[in-house]
């Protein structure tokens, strides 16, 4: 049977955004098969809510919306210290062995563990920013949170990215 | 700092689904669009495009609503010739059609200007049903719309009927029979020189017979039988709606120009009725019949005709008295149950006073 206007529509939005939605899934749990799932999931979540008829102004946020809210139920599912990382203020433990990082010489995969390390909040506005590209506005709206509180958020995820690289980096 | 920026772009940029793992993922989504499929009713309201839901290109549709005030008639113009699906489809629903109904004031101007929307929605369906490529949801849309609009006609006919102008409501229901007979006269045509196109396949170029169902099942063949399909349920609608609507005529006819009344005419004669024969005296009011074993009983507004054994209470408890519209008429029954011939007998005896007692509902 050919598919009609709606579905069409929505392979159309699948074909365009279902890379866009498997990188940031990638780049917030650093589990590839996980990352997929959740991308998936994210697209059958946008088809229950176009099969109703629903309308949809703007499909990207949308279903960068979806990812992040399957994302944060994630990580209310692992283990409990990890919600600890969801708070701002908390300091976090490295928890990783550094030479881990020095063996692995490729790039992504280094960055992955390192984005790890951070703390969820800080680690969701920087992956909006730098790996999905999305301004400090949408991320803003997004996550429900003000254009400044993002912004003082990406700038602390920088800053401990930086340390956390150099801290690696000495013991290489 | 910015070397930390650099390595996640670079990364963020290699990192996408494989080919494999993409096209794994669309077809088990797939597999899910097709067992939660949109529901007949979401299809359809996506095929009238009313201007008044915020669409997905709500700008093109803004712009096109002020342009055609801006220009003028000419978009209006245009979009008259267009059908479910075109762009310009809600300029002709949401702009034009307001605008010219907007003259009609009184009911009667109303309901005939409610006739002449029927009839747009039913050139609407009959050009889609000659054209080729058309989907199904369009066809859909353009269905459900004719049965939107066509009830919309109808419940139009009950408002001038209620303003009491008889003359305009029997007028309206003939031209609203009329239009739709004509109309289903054309579907019909339609649907029988649709109905001997088989769509060819690769290997027979052969138009064979008046068969639609063909063996071969590809495809476009399948279209063209939902095509077809579609068509002949539209067939159908039409067909029930000028059934009724002749009904309602009948109805309309007896209530603005009865007879006087006869003490041996039923106004509606009960096809269920085995052995009773009750006249009955009441003509301008409209009249159920319910059968049952023994008896049958008529109900009314304003009397009790008949109470059946199997019910005792109702004339007893309910009615003081039956009441009586034209004084001239006995009620008389000749039912073959005995026992309700007494209890009618004892409450008869005030037949000529009217009360406006309340019947009962009785199922």
């Amino acid at each position: 049977m050919k598919p009609n206007a709606i579905e069409q529509e929505f392979l159309k939005a699948y074909d365009q955004f279902s890379d866009a939605i498997f990188r940031h899934c990638v780049f917030r749990i650093s589990d590839r098969e996980k990352a997929k799932d959740i991308a998936q999931g994210s697209f059958v979540r946008l088809w229950d809510y176009m099969s109703q008829g629903k309308e949809i102004d703007n499909m990207r946020a949308f279903l960068y919306r979806i990812a992040n809210n399957l994302i944060i139920d994630e990580y209310r599912k692992r283990k409990d210290d990890s919600l600890d990382r969801m708070r701002d203020e908390e300091g976090f433990d490295i928890g990783f062995e550094p030479r881990n990082i020095i063996e692995t010489k490729d790039e992504h995969a280094r960055a992955l563990v390192l984005l790890d390390a951070l703390p969820e909040k800080y680690r969701e506005a920087l992956v909006m920013r730098h790996v999905d590209g999305l301004s400090v506005k949408d991320i803003a709206r997004l996550t429900k949170e003000t254009e400044n509180v993002i912004s003082v958020r990406i700038h602390r995820a920088i800053e401990k990215l930086k340390s956390l690289a150099e801290e690696t980096q000495q013991h290489e | 700092m910015n070397n930390i920026i650099k390595q996640l772009k670079r990364g963020a940029k290699n990192t996408r689904l494989s080919s494999v793992e993409k096209t794994e993922m669309k077809s088990a989504l797939l597999g899910y669009v097709k067992a939660h499929p949109a529901s007949q009713e979401v299809l359809a309201a996506r095929g009238i495009l009313s201007p008044f839901v915020p669409r997905r290109n709500k700008r093109t549709l803004s712009f096109i609503v002020a342009a055609s005030l801006l220009v003028g008639s000419s978009v209006s113009f245009a979009a008259e010739g267009s059908l479910p699906g075109d762009i310009l489809y809600p300029v002709k629903v949401g702009v034009n059609e307001p605008v010219l109904g907007a003259v009609a004031i009184t009911p009667a101007a109303k309901a005939a200007w409610n006739i002449t929307l029927v009839e747009r929605r039913l050139v609407e369906v009959e050009k889609l049903a000659v054209s080729q490529n058309v989907s199904s949801e369009v066809q859909q849309a353009a269905a459900t719309n004719l049965a939107k609009y066509t009830h919309d006609a109808e419940e139009r006919l009950e408002t001038v009927e209620d303003d009491n102008d008889g003359d305009e409501a029997i007028n309206n229901t003939v031209a609203l029979s009329d239009v739709l007979t004509t109309h289903e006269q054309i579907l019909s045509d339609i649907h029988s020189k649709i109905m001997k196109v088989t769509v060819a396949t690769p290997e027979t170029k052969v138009a064979t017979t008046s068969i639609t169902m063909v063996a071969t099942t590809t495809p476009a063949q399948i279209e063209h039988n939902e095509h077809v399909q579609s068509v002949e349920v539209t067939i159908q609608n039409i067909r029930t709606s000028i059934k009724h609507i002749d009904v309602k005529n009948e109805e309309l006819k007896k209530k603005f120009y009865k007879e006087e009344a006869t003490s041996t005419t039923p106004v509606v004669a009960p096809a269920s009725v085995s052995h009773t024969e009750v006249p009955v005296a009441n003509t301008a009011l409209p009249v159920r019949v319910h059968a049952d074993e023994h008896n049958a009983v008529i109900e009314n507004h304003h009397e009790h005709v008949v109470a059946t054994s199997t019910t005792p209470v109702v004339s007893d408890t309910n009615n003081s008295a039956p009441a009586i519209v034209a004084p001239e008429v006995h009620n008389e029954t000749h039912t073959t149950s005995t026992s309700t011939e007494s209890r009618h007998r004892d409450s008869s005896h005030t037949e000529n006073t009217r009360t406006a007692s309340s019947t009962s509902e009785r199922d």
